[in-house]
């Protein structure tokens, strides 16, 4: 169980940040993100970043102004003009850097390899989850039913195990039960014309029974037969001295950020959500895009359930409850934009590092487990509203 | 496939929105290397036969044809093909993405699977070089001004090498020295033998551009002219003028006291400052082409945007900005666009219809259905409004009907000062003479009605008087039986 909350307890945000290891260690006082309550970290963080990391882009666009006139005063505007120039994620990495150096000069266990790693195995499923959800994003959907998806796949895993079939036969299945759950998904809103958010929400509750009626809602333990450190293996196993779900997750990843930018189906994910009427007049077919984006999504979902089998060493229908919370707000705190159109998987690699190490140095300073919801919903909030910001206030 | 023939050819295209014709069998050929302006008021079809020509919308009957092959209807892929190319009002780009993406939107150069940006950017600096356009193709359009993102899309069809381009309202939001670099590529690309339609409200720029001009009115081809052989004013009679057979003049009614006066009013696009007195049993029209301002009017007297100068209700200030002071002040509109600004089109007849009665009430009253019966059944009286069953949505009723509903809910809210903006638009004719009726039968009960309308002919036979707006300015007072060529010059300006 404590393997269950290393998961799930991915996520916990900048106002706990600033505000819990302020009185604990009084050094992360020092810049920006002190006494303002919102936006102000973003703030100090774009300004702070813009210079670095500002030649990349600087020779391409001159600064047209078509939209520079950006309504606000004071922080707020310069915050805006600030964060115009600058990558989208600037502001988390800033917080993120500030966050990491404030635990190596008060925790002393932070840094070391156990600690490290233990931090590098709990981010890997969250932030496989989070590219998948960084694509949909990417078209302006969420998918809230991830977490029981994720349930139901490890059910998969255990159960076809069990029943006596191949390891890898069992991996397979899963991954692509896991597309196929994700293809319903995609198939209802793109196909029935319904909103994402009704659709997910209600596979969301039968994809959550679906996996706890075969065992009454009891978890299923692997049972010891060859096949089972493969499995094992690839829950917890280590390439190197790097775990093999961080590998994984990095790989996919990768391949996410290839097909993304460099790939026409990629680019195709990016003009439906940045502009479905111009996308579908310029002959792309709006709904294989949005029904892919959910199978794929659903795939790595799958995936995911594989890695969380081999971990736990069991199959679980309750794990992954919350789950969708925390990886949206990795996503959103990357600066990927709620509206579509628009998205970042470097951004989103922060995000999920952010919710991570922040969760871990909350962990470190002795606050309690159960403030995660807090700190998780705040930072959810908190990456919209810095989102509106940047894109010139409210439209 | 590009014989001599070539060009575009729209026949006997029929639309039907709910029970509303918004086409009745329209045709309109254009030739190749022909700038066609299609011309209207609001409501008359423009932008319905544009999507069906983009395939974004499916006709009841009629078909497209490029050289002389009919297009699948509302196939958008067969459109591309054949080089059908519709610019719309908005700029159709993706803002995150950089111009030269926005020209291949999804189908960038690639080889064996992966996206050449090089090419990409490469073919796009030579389709902006084509048209004239110097934007960077690594620009991101988020970063571009509203005129440049239209340029944008206008190239992104280019690029396609479109040889039947339409222009929907383009010029609407550009600036003056935009619309002459939109004129500059129109005019290459019809020298390259593209088929263009162009619409614009804005009838000196058809004039300006295009070698016809035709008129839809109504949902229906009215006129097509030879751009260098009419007038203006021959356009603008064609677009508003009804040669409406039965003919119906309000009976005036002897005016009252004045119940609404404005005083130097000024707002948004109306920049010269209008003075009115409106008087009980009243009916002053406003005239005007789209864009003059006449709407805009209307909605800051109502208190729906900011404006200067003042406004009194039966010797009342209304503060400008404040709709809800508007309502008690005994203030009733009748919004242009009763779908998206009139009605709750799933709620029921009644819960429209009493809407502001019921907003009057505190929120802690019980709502009566007794009560309401009262009321609907005097509207029921009053409107002819024919519902068979109160609790249906209001979707279910026809134009006219919904008309009645918007209508009746300000006689429920006894409104002495009704504002109405297009209150015929887009209902049949039976029910038009209904809303006359209802207006004849309101000015004798002592109500006072602020009435816009782009159907001159309605304007002259409801109003006592009729202001006429053109740009914001005014342009002339006319009083009840004026000719209509007068007003209608008067609406086109001193020019021509």
């Amino acid at each position: 169980m404590s393997d269950q909350d290393a998961v799930t307890a991915a996520a916990a945000p900048a106002a706990a940040a600033s505000a819990s290891p302020g009185p604990a260690a009084g050094t992360a006082d020092p810049p920006g993100p002190a006494g303002d309550p919102g936006p102000a970290p973003a703030a100090g963080g774009a300004a702070a970043g813009a210079p670095a990391a500002e030649p990349v882009r600087a020779g391409g666009v001159p600064a047209a102004g078509g939209l520079a006139g950006a309504a606000g005063t004071g922080w707020r505007a310069r915050a805006v003009s600030a964060a115009r120039g600058a990558p989208p994620w600037t502001g988390v990495a800033v917080v993120l850097l500030l966050m990491v150096i404030g635990l190596i000069a008060t925790q002393p266990l932070f840094v070391s390899y156990l600690n490290l790693n233990n931090v590098a195995r709990g981010l890997a499923i969250p932030l496989l989850l989070a590219v998948g959800a960084t694509l949909l994003l990417t078209t302006g959907m969420i998918d809230l039913s991830i977490g029981s998806m994720l349930a139901l796949c490890t059910m998969v895993t255990a159960g076809c195990f069990n029943l006596g079939l191949p390891a890898w036969l069992a991996v397979l299945l899963t991954v692509l039960a896991g597309g196929a759950l994700g293809c319903v998904n995609g198939l209802l809103i793109a196909k029935a014309g319904l909103s994402f958010f009704v659709v997910t929400l209600g596979t969301m509750a039968v994809y959550r029974s679906a996996a706890q009626l075969p065992t009454t809602g009891i978890s299923v333990q692997l049972s010891d037969k060859p096949g089972f450190d493969l499995l094992a293996w690839l829950g917890d196993g280590e390439v190197g001295r790097v775990s093999v779900p961080v590998v994984v997750s990095v790989l996919a990843l990768l391949a996410a950020f290839f097909v993304s930018r460099w790939t026409n189906f990629g680019r195709q994910v990016y003009a439906v959500g940045g502009n479905e009427h111009a996308a579908r007049l310029a002959g792309i077919s709006v709904d294989r895009v949005r029904i892919a984006v959910f199978a794929l999504n659903g795939l790595l979902v799958g995936v995911a359930g594989v890695l969380f089998v081999g971990r736990i060493q069991a199959g679980s229908p309750l794990i992954g409850a919350g789950i969708e919370l925390e990886v949206i707000a990795a996503v959103l705190l990357g600066g990927t934009s709620f509206l579509g159109g628009q998205s970042s998987l470097a951004g989103t690699t922060l995000g999920v590092l952010f919710i991570a190490v922040l969760q871990n140095g909350l962990n470190l300073v002795g606050v309690q487990a159960l403030w995660r919801g807090v700190v998780t919903g705040a930072v959810l909030i908190l990456a919209v509203w810095v989102d509106r910001l940047r894109r010139g206030g409210a439209q | 496939m590009t014989g001599p023939a070539g060009g575009v050819e729209l026949t006997g295209i029929v639309k039907h929105f709910g029970g509303v014709a918004a086409l009745r069998g329209v045709d309109l050929t254009i030739g190749p290397g022909e700038i066609v302006g299609l011309v209207g008021e609001n409501g008359s079809g423009k932008s319905t036969l544009m999507r069906v020509l983009a395939g974004a919308e499916v006709p009841d009957a009629g078909a497209v044809l490029v050289d002389g092959v009919p297009l699948p209807a509302g196939d958008i892929h067969a459109r591309l093909n054949a080089g059908v190319g519709v610019v719309f009002q908005e700029a159709n780009v993706c803002p995150e993405l950089e111009v030269a993406e926005n020209l291949y939107l999804g189908h960038c150069a690639s080889t064996a699977g992966v996206v050449s940006w090089g090419r990409t950017r490469a073919a796009a600096s030579a389709a902006l070089a084509e048209a004239g356009v110097p934007l960077p193709p690594r620009a991101r359009v988020r970063d571009l001004s509203q005129d440049d993102r239209h340029l944008t899309d206008v190239v992104r069809l280019l690029a396609r090498g479109v040889r039947v381009l339409a222009l929907d309202e383009t010029t609407a939001s550009l600036t003056d020295d935009y619309v002459q670099r939109l004129f500059d590529i129109v005019r290459r690309a019809r020298e390259r033998g593209t088929s263009v339609v162009f619409i614009s409200h804005r009838l000196n720029e058809v004039f300006d551009l295009c070698d016809r001009i035709a008129v839809l009115r109504d949902g229906a081809m009215v006129a097509v002219r030879v751009a260098g052989e009419t007038s203006e004013e021959q356009v603008i009679r064609d677009m508003v003028g009804r040669a409406l057979a039965d003919k119906v003049l309000r009976r005036p009614v002897p005016p009252g006291p004045v119940r609404l006066a404005l005083r130097g009013v000024t707002a948004g696009r109306v920049t010269e400052p209008v003075d009115l007195d409106l008087r009980a049993g009243e009916v002053v029209g406003i005239g005007g082409l789209v864009g003059s301002g006449r709407s805009t009017l209307l909605e800051a007297v109502y208190g729906l945007r900011h404006r200067t100068g003042e406004v009194t209700v039966d010797g009342r200030p209304l503060r400008p900005g404040a709709p809800k002071d508007s309502v008690a002040a005994g203030l009733g509109y009748v919004p242009e666009d009763r779908r998206a600004h009139g009605l709750a089109m799933e709620m029921s007849v009644r819960s429209n219809a009493m809407f502001v009665a019921s907003g009057r009430q505190s929120w802690r009253r019980r709502v009566s259905r007794r009560a309401d019966e009262v009321v609907l059944d005097q509207l029921r009286g009053r409107l002819a409004l024919k519902a068979s069953n109160v609790d249906a949505p209001v979707r279910t009723l026809s134009g006219g009907n919904q008309q009645k509903v918007v209508l009746g809910r300000w006689l429920a809210g006894q409104a002495g000062v009704l504002l109405l903006d297009e209150p015929t638009r887009g209902i049949d004719v039976g029910a038009k003479a209904q809303i006359y009726e209802i207006i004849q039968a309101l000015t004798e009960d002592g109500t006072a009605v602020l009435l816009v309308s782009s159907e001159l002919d309605e304007l002259l036979a409801l109003a006592d008087r009729v202001l006429v707006l053109r740009e914001g300015r005014l342009r002339g007072w006319f009083d009840r039986g004026a000719r209509t060529e007068a007003v209608a010059t008067a609406m086109a300006g001193s020019t021509g």
